[in-house]
């Protein structure tokens, strides 16, 4: 399996800032209080919780970093069988097209034409290439994880 | 007034402020040390008027000199009172360090100032700290010109390590204290057995006391939510909780009960005591806390 865009690895650091907003909310906030009588009454009616409560950041931070490590993968493009060299006789003259996505349309079919022999190869590449620009992606998921993660640091949880 | 060298608690501002209020004070009636004081068991030394001779009476309040004018016989008649002592019992204990300025350092200044008061009154004044026994006594003083030796005494305190126990504090008061007298209890009243039977101790031993609660009002708003730690500064106990908004309100209603029970309880017993927050200006903390004002 290869990679066709390795670069969009560079992403991952995003895990970074999503771990460490973690480790600084797992750590509770203490507050010394001369009360501790009221407070007692206080949480002996709370609930009980559930088993899994206290796991509830750690399952997630898992969540988010493995949607991190779908979108990074997603945009990694992977390649299960990657493309076969050309085979046969080669022209004296012969172009390659490649388009990553800069090319107008109409600059793109007046190149194919112009490509002659290896048009149909021109096509499957400059087919792989269109659309808006790859930063968009991986920059709009960092930005609904950190707002999710901001979300629930802030957030009060009621019961 | 004072040219020697003060402690920072107590400034030579603070202690010229203290004559004033305490005139202030005693205009108002004495305030929070007024009251019905120990009638002397003879009747006292003032002579009030005369009555005939009942077959019970002592003989040697027979007035002879108008048995001999007037061919009958009279009894002298006396009021008086009884030297009241006043003892301030100051909670030093670790609770008492928190609070914006920390309840401890304006305990000290009301210790110092209803000292000063019952002084200018000519009563005798002792000082004691506790928590969960009596930490350090000062005194008896009975003249206020000797203001600063109580003045360093109350600087040099220190809070406790130990827990509030009014009641085995008050029970270690009693136990050294024979002279009765007005017991004012200067504290935050977070005793976690209850602050009723430390005044229950005093009240059933011939003790009058009264209540000065001194409580800081974001204590009644805690800044708590989300995942915390709830440490209490006396026990140690922690609890690591999510606290709510449910939690937070069920915390608010318990404290105002708190304070209620507080007035009901002196209320229904006729003490007198003031809830005195210490978020107030020095002038009128010192005022409400001598019961000078509402």
């Amino acid at each position: 399996m290869t990679l066709l865009n390795p670069i969009a690895l560079i992403w991952a650091l995003l895990a970074v800032p999503i771990v460490v907003l973690y480790a600084w909310r797992a750590r509770p906030r203490r507050h010394s209080v001369p009360t501790g009588f009221l407070w007692e009454q206080v949480f002996s009616r709370a609930r009980g919780r559930s088993t899994w409560w206290p796991l509830r950041h750690l399952v997630s931070l898992g969540v988010q970093l493995a949607v991190l490590a779908l979108l990074i993968a997603a945009l990694a493009e992977p390649e299960a069988h990657p493309p076969e060299p050309l085979s046969g006789d080669v022209p004296e003259r012969q172009s390659i097209l490649l388009d990553d996505g800069g090319l107008k349309r109409a600059d793109a079919n007046d190149l194919r034409a112009r490509a002659g022999p290896v048009a149909s190869r021109a096509e499957m590449v400059a087919a792989g290439s269109s659309g808006p620009p790859l930063w968009l992606f991986p920059a709009a998921a960092a930005l609904v994880l950190l707002a999710a993660e901001w979300h629930l640091f802030q957030r009060r949880w009621t019961c | 007034m004072l040219k020697h060298n003060l402690p920072a608690l107590f400034d030579s501002d603070w202690l010229n402020r203290l004559r004033h209020l305490s005139l202030v004070a005693r205009r108002a009636g004495g305030g929070i040390l007024a009251g019905p004081r120990v009638n002397l068991p003879a009747g006292g030394t003032e002579l009030t008027g005369h009555r005939d001779y009942a077959p019970s009476d002592d003989y040697r309040r027979v007035d002879w000199n108008l048995c001999a004018r007037h061919d009958e016989l009279l009894t002298r008649q006396f009021h008086g009172e009884a030297d009241c002592p006043v003892y301030i019992l100051l909670d030093c204990s670790r609770s008492m360090t928190l609070g914006r300025p920390p309840k401890f350092d304006v305990a000290r200044q009301v210790a110092a100032a209803l000292a000063y008061v019952a002084l200018a009154d000519l009563e005798q004044v002792s000082v004691l700290g506790f928590s969960d026994r009596i930490t350090a006594e000062f005194g008896p003083l009975r003249d206020k010109r000797r203001i600063l030796r109580l003045v360093r005494f109350l600087e040099d305190l220190a809070p406790e390590s130990g827990q509030t126990d009014l009641a085995a504090a008050a029970e270690g008061f009693v136990g050294r204290h024979r002279r009765h007298g007005l017991a004012v209890v200067v504290s935050d009243l977070y005793d976690p057995g209850g602050f009723r039977r430390g005044l229950d101790v005093l009240r059933g031993r011939g003790y009058a006391p009264r209540v000065v609660q001194l409580y800081d009002p974001a204590e009644a708003e805690p800044d708590a939510p989300g995942d915390s730690e709830i440490c209490d500064v006396e026990t140690g106990a922690a609890w690591q909780v999510t606290v709510t908004e449910r939690h937070l309100a069920r915390y608010r209603r318990l404290y105002a009960e708190f304070h209620h029970s507080v007035r009901t309880y002196c209320a229904g017993r006729g003490l007198r005591f003031a809830q005195v927050p210490v978020d107030l200006s020095t002038d009128r903390l010192l005022l409400t806390a001598l019961g000078a004002t509402k």
